[in-house]
């Protein structure tokens, strides 16, 4: 259906053969270099992927343990970085979709059920609980999306605790280990990992990722444009929400015993954290954010209360001096001997829209 | 054939302030309406109630035939009609072609030539700028390039030239014709500048309190007695 | 039953409202969720408590500066923090994450995370209110909410600086263009809210036990009472606190005390589908 009769060319002489010449030179020549880039960033990512993988086999046990938590952590920080990054949702209910994830999945594995079933019943848990909270909570902005969101973190952390019969109650449960041996795990954390930071690429670089980006940066202008963003948000906090599950059936098999403190309220939103100080909205922020939060706690080999208390402070220091994050930190010292680089993102600012935030 | 957009006895309060109050407009295809009215006459409320940023309490509106009074405003961009902003709102760390972009890709994609958009107000050779390189005047220019890679039917401006020098705000005066005439979309005005609008509009339809006082050709209203005592503070 | 149950609500509602003005005032000031709020009366209980069992103080001194503790605390996060992202809107609830995490974990480096006691010289009274029986500690709660709400009120509405507060709450331009300085009454709202956090440690702490995770479930509850009753609207929270603490009590004692803090969610979920604006707000509904 064309409501509109099609437009006349303009009668310009200025514009109009001025367009028609550089057009779609500039958009084969704008192809071309998006091309490059994914090759590039794709390309990278599994590097990446591999790299995690060798060294989760060839570190010694804690070390090897403290990289799977950090691995397992930017999975659940990459679905984070969909609603709150690209969508510019402060969503501090993450915790709990990983909690659903994990104990989905081990309550799935203790009735006997195949891992595959289990990490879609992980999943499809934290998927559903995503959607509802999402119908409910996409309808407010802002303070009271966070207010809201942080407040499920609350319910479902109760429920851990108190539906003993289903979740074993404060104690926790046992998950039976499913893999032939503690390597095939290895291999599965770290392409989770590199599956995650390459999903969000994906989706930064797709329409829904754009429509997100228009939310974050002026929901009302995007309304007006045409942009559903009540359906937007929806579909991103989904996807948030079951890839916050997927990390949680990571780490009921990596620990291979639950209980609801792992999945208390507060690690929503210090995941939250992880992902502002490591960059929000950009791909590699969740696994700089979770080196941080997870692995540098556990290499100065710090007390539980000092390390949150360092973890808080450089929290702080980070929103306040350097408003984009760690990425955006780095960004900024090599951005200069990257002149090419800088060129290209000169000429198409699109695909890495800075931020003002 | 019947006028573009109906609107009938349109209403919103604030609070209990009747901000627009039982409105009835007619307007036919392809043409520009002008809306006036001192301040707080409830213009900008008016195009906030038929570009779906409000909803109304009560009264109809329909474009080409189709209700779309109440619809959500995303819904009413894809129903056809587009608005821009009295504050100067793009997407400001982009391009402004990745501006058009995102609004034409909301409707059918490829429909429409974006580059011949910009073109429509001048501003083809900053497609690739980004949008806070540009001047206020380009910026309110991009503001309608935006609007209309929406494809509308009817077209929304609230105080285009809010900040526009007058040799900018004539040259704006060419582009919103240009806009009537080649791409047959119908534009709707809330403006300040009267001598821009006595100049560019078809017909024009005068508010007071959030009332329709009159509607007519811009020569008759000019001499109404009722809309002279309204500015002059009667 | 029935009216003790009511009773225990209007209680828990009085600590809700104590706190939920608090952060409302904030709020409408500076736009701020001051989740940060939960450390202030944390670190502000073990201050009490340390100035009474170590230092030896007196009871009504150790808790009159335990709350002034609670003001200057509650002005630094404002002097050294959130004034510095008061122009962006998503940083201020990063902000606040990040100092509940100093506060709460300097609590817990500084005195550990065991349960311990304030003990006050009225704890073991009761009073009786013909069927209905409250201690003495829960008494002085509903007093103390009810007395800083008056001299709340009587402060913003009778002194310049009050008022100044509320001019810079409903349009911080139009009062920098009267003269305002907003940067003061940046600073005041926060004092005020952390002696509002300083007397809700006073109140509650001796019902409950003090440690450093004290108070970050209550202050969840207190932003429900804020969202219940509009952010920035005083008279909301308070009317949000008593409904959010009787609901909570009645669905504890009549169907399960181990969620009675889901109660208060099914109500605010409830609100946000029908009132998305608040219970106490005039907002004409916007689509967009």
């Amino acid at each position: 259906m064309s409501p509109e009769p099609a437009p006349e060319p303009p009668t310009a002489e200025l514009s109009r053969p001025f367009a028609a010449e550089l057009s779609p030179r500039l958009a084969a020549d704008s192809a071309r270099s998006r091309t490059l880039l994914a090759a590039r960033d794709y390309g990278g990512l599994v590097l990446l992927g591999l790299l995690a993988w060798a060294l989760l086999t060839g570190l010694n046990s804690f070390w090897s343990s403290v990289l799977a938590s950090v691995l397992i952590w930017t999975v659940a920080t990459s679905g984070l970085n969909v609603i709150a990054g690209l969508g510019g949702y402060p969503s501090l209910v993450q915790g709990a979709f990983y909690g659903l994830g994990a104990y989905g999945s081990a309550i799935a594995l203790t009735d006997g059920l195949p891992l595959w079933l289990a990490m879609v019943i992980g999943v499809g848990l934290a998927g559903l609980s995503g959607l509802l909270i999402g119908a409910i909570f996409a309808r407010t902005r802002g303070q009271y999306f966070a207010i809201g969101t942080l407040f499920f973190g609350v319910i479902v952390a109760l429920v851990l605790n108190n539906w003993s019969s289903l979740t074993g109650g404060p104690l926790g449960t046992p998950v039976p280990f499913v893999f032939a041996d503690a390597g095939q795990l290895n291999v599965l954390i770290a392409a989770a990992a590199a599956a995650a930071l390459m999903l969000v690429r994906f989706i930064q670089a797709s329409r829904l990722g754009r429509r997100l980006v228009t939310v974050r940066e002026d929901e009302d202008l995007a309304e007006h444009v045409g942009v559903p963003t009540g359906r937007t948000k929806l579909i991103g906090f989904v996807i948030s929400a079951c890839v916050a599950g997927f990390a949680g059936v990571l780490i009921a098999q990596y620990n291979s015993t639950l209980s609801p403190d792992l999945f208390d309220y507060s690690v929503g939103f210090v995941m939250f954290v992880a992902l502002s100080v490591g960059g929000a909205g950009r791909v590699l922020g969740p696994l700089l954010g979770s080196l941080f939060i997870v692995g540098v706690p556990n290499l100065l080999n710090l007390p539980s209360g000092l390390g949150l208390l360092l973890v808080g402070l450089v929290f702080v220091a980070v929103v306040i001096l350097v408003p984009g994050g760690l990425m955006s930190g780095l960004d900024a010292l090599i951005r200069p001997l990257l002149s090419q680089a800088r060129f290209r993102r000169a000429r198409h600012p699109v695909d890495h829209p800075d931020v003002v935030r | 054939m019947s006028a573009l957009l109906e609107v009938e006895g349109l209403s919103l309060s604030f609070g209990g302030v009747r901000a627009v109050d039982g409105v009835d407009l007619s307007v036919e295809r392809s043409t520009i309406c002008g809306i006036i009215g001192p301040n707080g006459s409830g213009k900008t409320t008016l195009l906030s109630l038929l570009s779906g940023t409000y909803r109304p309490r009560a009264g109809s509106i329909r474009l080409d035939g189709r209700a779309i009074g109440g619809l959500s405003a995303h819904r009413t961009v894809q129903a056809g009609v587009a608005r821009t902003f009295q504050t100067t709102r793009l997407f400001a760390g982009w391009t402004l072609l990745a501006n058009l972009e995102v609004a034409a890709a909301t409707r059918k994609p490829g429909a429409v030539d974006l580059f011949s958009l910009l073109g429509l107000v001048n501003l083809a050779e900053r497609g690739h700028a980004a949008c806070t390189s540009l001047s206020n005047a380009e910026q309110r220019l991009a503001m309608i390039a935006v609007a209309l890679a929406t494809q509308p039917l009817l077209l929304l401006l609230d105080e285009p030239a809010v900040g526009m020098s007058p040799f900018e705000a004539a040259a704006l005066a060419r582009n919103i014709r240009r806009i009537r005439d080649e791409l047959g979309v119908t534009v709707l005005i809330v403006e300040h500048n009267m001598h821009l609008m006595m100049g560019l509009a078809d017909t024009i339809m005068v508010m007071n309190a959030g009332r329709k006082l009159v509607e007519g050709a811009p020569e008759a209203i000019r001499r109404d007695p009722q809309v002279i005592a309204c500015y002059l503070g009667g | 039953m029935l009216a003790q149950t009511l009773a225990e609500g209007i209680v828990l509602g009085s600590l809700f409202a104590l706190l939920g003005v608090g952060l409302t005032l904030v709020f409408g000031v500076m736009d701020v969720p001051n989740f940060a709020q939960a450390g202030v009366i944390t670190l502000s209980a073990y201050v009490m408590l340390w100035l009474r069992n170590r230092v030896g103080l007196p009871f009504w001194p150790a808790i009159g500066l335990g709350v002034l503790f609670a003001g200057v605390l509650s002005a630094l996060t404002e002097r050294f923090a959130y004034r510095y992202v008061r122009t962006r809107p998503l940083a201020a609830p990063a902000v606040a994450l990040g100092l509940l995490l100093v506060l709460d974990n300097t609590a817990l480096l500084l005195w550990g995370g065991d349960h311990v006691s304030l003990s006050t010289p009225y704890e073991s009274a009761l009073l009786r209110f013909g069927g209905v029986q409250v201690p003495a500690v829960s008494a002085v709660l509903v007093l103390t909410t009810a007395a800083s709400l008056v001299v709340l009120q009587l402060f913003l509405h009778r002194t310049s600086v009050g008022r100044a507060i509320r001019a810079v709450s409903q349009n911080a331009e139009a009062a920098a263009i009267l003269g305002i300085r907003p940067q003061t009454q940046y600073v005041t709202a926060f004092f005020v809210s952390g002696l509002l956090a300083g007397l809700a440690a006073f109140a509650y702490a001796p019902t409950y036990a003090v440690f450093p995770y004290m108070a970050d479930a209550v202050l969840l509850n207190a932003f429900v009472v804020v969202i219940l009753g509009g952010l920035g609207n005083v008279w909301g929270a308070v009317l949000g606190g008593l409904l959010l603490g009787i609901v909570e009590t009645v669905g504890a004692v009549y169907v399960s005390a181990a969620y009675q803090t889901a109660f208060g969610f099914g109500l605010l979920l409830l609100m946000l589908v029908f009132r998305p604006t608040g219970l106490f707000t005039t907002g004409t509904r916007r689509v967009a």
